[in-house]
């Protein structure tokens, strides 16, 4: 009993420090990562608000979880997993309330695992197109591109404004993105 | 330029029936060379956000209770995460304003940036120790 009461007080103060300190390696981990898990699953989550959704669970789940993670080299392949059950979780409740059409699952969780595999290489390409390859683009390559992020706009309205039918319209944009991807390629593997 | 090409960006706009999106979805669990396709095209697109998108404003509303021990630590957690948010943010642009202070019902604050209603807030931490608050977070679309 004795011994229990002069331990009691030594584990708060233990506790408390320790948590102060968590508290600091978490941020300092989850802000080094954070734009890594958010290309993550914003390249499973196709609509930009899904995915700020999916986030807000992640980081809270992150959160309460911290605990468990072993090792902070591990974070990042930690995080990425969480965000993957986050990912098939909305994917889930999506199909259930069929609100919108998605994948399979099982195509989702093949495309989560090479999507893990090559987030770095996909990461360098993002930063690639918006360093070098948009200021490629002719005038009205870009202005599409950008149209096509106008709340306001729609395809058929915007397949008539450039002259094209709307499957040509898609297939424009298609080749468009496609040239910037190679573009971006060939920058990542330059550097 | 292939019928599977068409239906990825046609998916990414949003704008296939449902026979279609099966149709994808086979096509992409059976064929590696049109999974990449995809990736890139996705890839694309979120830069193409990231350099397009206006700021819009989206509400978050953070909240806890007192008393309860058990509460304590999630209140910290509610703390917590309004730092983590600022400091996300802080990613896309350090100068300019990320959120303002919406509403404060008896807020108490410990923060170096402004806790007035209406304030306008930068990338920082903030920590909310007792009270309801309101963050008005700028997003991209």
């Amino acid at each position: 009993l004795v011994c229990g009461e002069l331990r009691k007080p030594f584990y708060t103060l233990t506790t408390l420090e320790s948590e102060e300190e968590k508290n600091h390696r978490f941020l300092s981990l989850f802000t080094a990562n954070e734009s890594s898990i958010h290309a993550y699953v914003r390249r499973l989550v196709y609509r930009r608000e899904d995915a700020s959704d999916v986030m807000q669970k992640i980081a809270i789940i992150l959160w309460k979880k911290f605990d468990q993670l072993q090792s902070d080299d591990d974070f990042r392949k930690w995080s990425f997993g969480v965000a993957r059950f986050e990912v098939l979780a909305w994917r889930r409740d999506l199909a259930r309330e069929k609100e919108r059409l998605v994948l399979s699952t099982e195509t989702i969780e093949l495309m989560a695992e090479e999507l893990d595999r090559n987030a770095e290489q996909l990461d360098l390409e993002k930063e690639a197109i918006l360093q070098h390859c948009l200021g490629k683009l002719k005038k009205d390559q870009r202005s599409a591109l950008q149209d096509m992020y106008d709340d306001e706009s729609n395809t058929p309205a915007l397949a008539q404004k450039f002259g094209k039918s709307i499957t040509g319209f898609y297939q424009w944009i298609y080749r468009i993105r496609q040239r910037l991807a190679e573009c971006a390629k060939q920058v990542a593997d330059a550097t | 330029m292939k019928k599977e090409d068409e239906l990825i960006i046609r998916y990414l706009d949003q704008n296939l029936s449902e026979e279609e999106v099966q149709k994808l979805d086979q096509s992409l669990r059976e064929n590696s060379v049109l999974r990449k396709k995809f990736y890139d095209q996705v890839n694309v697109g979120t830069a193409l956000e990231e350099e397009f998108c206006s700021r819009l404003p989206e509400e978050k509303v953070i909240s806890f209770k007192r008393k309860s021990s058990s509460v304590t630590l999630l209140a910290f957690a509610a703390s917590f995460i309004i730092a983590v948010g600022i400091i996300g943010y802080s990613f896309s642009n350090t100068k300019e304003s990320i959120a303002t202070l919406a509403s404060n019902e008896n807020a108490a604050w410990e923060s170096s940036l402004p806790t007035l209603e209406g304030s306008e807030l930068r990338a920082g931490l903030m920590t909310l120790k007792s009270g309801v608050a309101t963050i008005r977070f700028f997003i991209r679309c």
